[in-house]
């Protein structure tokens, strides 16, 4: 098992793709997803930017929110439907 | 749409509804709308659910397309029906305000000179604010 992680629209199209695998070892909690974005991605610091709204396994989540194996995480922009 | 809801209930005085379409801007060609499948759909109950208990609605209904549409082609339907209506009309501001800034959609917008995803605007999430306010910090 893993973490299932998810970019979406601005967010997607800054990190180059729509989905990645992390080994579930990484990260505790998703500040954790984002610290190893971070250093990983060139463009991994915008997960951290306070617009990002964090959604782990379809529920409204925080950097503080933790995270287990199989778990999904999604980083979304604001949202702006309608 | 609006047919199915409409003489559904001899209890409902009234049946409102909003209907959001691409406006045309001025280089605009196309509008794509994104979402985040089975997350939005839980959104969009919600905030009918919601609607349902505050206004003692009959029904609430919110329909919101994904995908590529054109200028004029609807967005999103957002009703309800309910005993009188200012509890429908009322019901239905709330639902088109809370989902601009509570359901994963994402716009963008494809234009002569190329594509960029739209920003919230400011009063979109003031008017969602007025609504999710506890009720006695409510503006509205």
């Amino acid at each position: 098992m893993a973490l299932q992680i998810r970019f979406f629209a601005a967010l997607r199209d800054e990190m180059g793709r729509a989905e990645d695998v992390l080994d579930a070892a990484l990260a505790d909690k998703v500040t954790d997803i984002i610290a190893h974005f971070k250093s990983a991605d060139e463009k991994g610091w915008v997960l951290a930017e306070p617009f990002v709204r964090i959604i782990v396994n379809g529920t409204v989540a925080t950097p503080q929110t933790p995270v287990t194996d199989g778990d999904e995480i999604a980083f979304c922009p604001p949202f702006s439907g309608g | 749409m609006l047919a199915e809801l409409t003489g559904q209930s001899a209890h409902d005085g009234a049946v409102a509804s909003f209907i959001g379409q691409v406006r045309a801007g001025e280089e605009l060609i196309a509008l794509e709308l994104e979402h985040y499948p089975a997350v939005t759909e839980t959104a969009l109950d919600e905030i009918a659910q919601v609607a349902v208990e505050r206004w003692s609605l009959t029904q609430a209904v919110i329909c919101h397309r994904v995908g590529r549409m054109q200028i004029g082609e609807p967005i999103v339907f957002v009703a309800a029906t309910a005993p009188h209506r200012r509890a429908a009309l009322a019901a239905v501001e709330f639902m088109i305000d809370v989902l601009k800034t509570q359901a994963p959609f994402w716009k963008k917008e494809h234009t002569r000179t190329g594509a960029h995803w739209v920003e919230p605007r400011a009063d979109d999430h003031a008017a969602a604010e007025g609504w999710l306010a506890k009720p006695q910090d409510r503006k509205l």
